[in-house]
């Protein structure tokens, strides 16, 4: 099984989850199903992407399915801490605009918790 | 320092797995970093599973096998990878627009092979002897 920590829930119902290691054409079937359960109606998702080594496309298919789950769904995902290897798969695949990005868990905590928040 | 390793993996998802496996011990065995060396790994995981995906998908034979040559030269690592799927140049796809679209409207896949050749300095592509032979060659990362 891949690694996904979820690893707390805030007071205000915020959810952090921080997949590990690789996000590639071997883990992501496994990383999908386990993050798209998460993204129930009205969820507010922040993944830290720190401890992930790589992410290939099968990877960055798996945050676009998230992503508009968690549209369909009314509720907010915040991903955070992307390391040079992700943001730079991130940039040349043009998905740094697609998603709400914080440099650090705290500030994607904040973005979801402040005013006009879901 | 120059080092050749040459591995043959199942052509299936055990075996995109097998050759992450090995192209991370090469990559210790020599010292390099997986800061140096993820764009390898990035190039590896879209090429087999395109080759896994679709080039052997549905194949009657489950015995395919995929060829891997991985190559350190100096501060640059060359691989080549051979398979005998019908023949598939990566090169004569286009590349899926990246930039304009919004989230509903960017179709999910077709990313993999423009990745590659952003991240890859040199992509050249040869079919010969009925197989599809792709050399991917970039130099190392520097370590930010």
């Amino acid at each position: 099984m891949a690694p996904l920590k979820i690893l707390e829930e805030t007071n205000g119902g915020i959810l952090v989850v921080a997949p590990a290691g690789r996000i590639d054409a071997v883990t992501s079937d496994e990383i999908e199903r386990r993050l798209l359960g998460l993204a129930t109606a009205g969820a507010r998702l922040v993944v830290d992407l720190q401890a992930v080594e790589y992410i290939s496309s099968a990877g960055l298919r798996v945050l676009l399915r998230l992503a508009k789950k968690v549209k369909e769904q009314s509720g907010r995902v915040v991903l955070c801490s992307l390391g040079p290897a992700v943001h730079q798969v991130f940039e040349l695949a043009g998905f740094l605009a697609l998603f709400e990005i914080e440099p650090d868990r705290g500030s994607a905590v904040a973005r979801l918790s402040g005013p006009g928040s879901a | 320092m120059e080092a050749c390793e040459r591995l043959r993996v199942p052509g299936s998802v055990e075996g995109i797995r097998q050759a992450a496996e090995r192209f991370d011990a090469f990559s210790a065995a020599h010292g390099l970093s997986k800061g140096e060396t993820w764009p390898f790994q990035v190039a590896l995981d879209e090429t087999l599973s395109n080759i896994v995906g679709h080039g052997l998908a549905g194949r009657a034979s489950p015995g395919a096998e995929i060829e891997i040559e991985l190559r350190l030269l100096g501060r640059e690592i060359e691989m080549l990878i051979v398979d005998d799927a019908p023949p598939f140049n990566p090169l004569e796809a286009a590349a899926p627009e990246t930039t304009a679209l919004s989230l509903e409207d960017r179709p999910v896949g077709g990313l993999g092979i423009a990745l590659v050749r952003k991240l890859m300095e040199a992509v050249e592509y040869e079919r010969s002897g009925g197989c599809n032979r792709l050399r991917l060659r970039r130099k190392l990362m520097e370590e930010v």
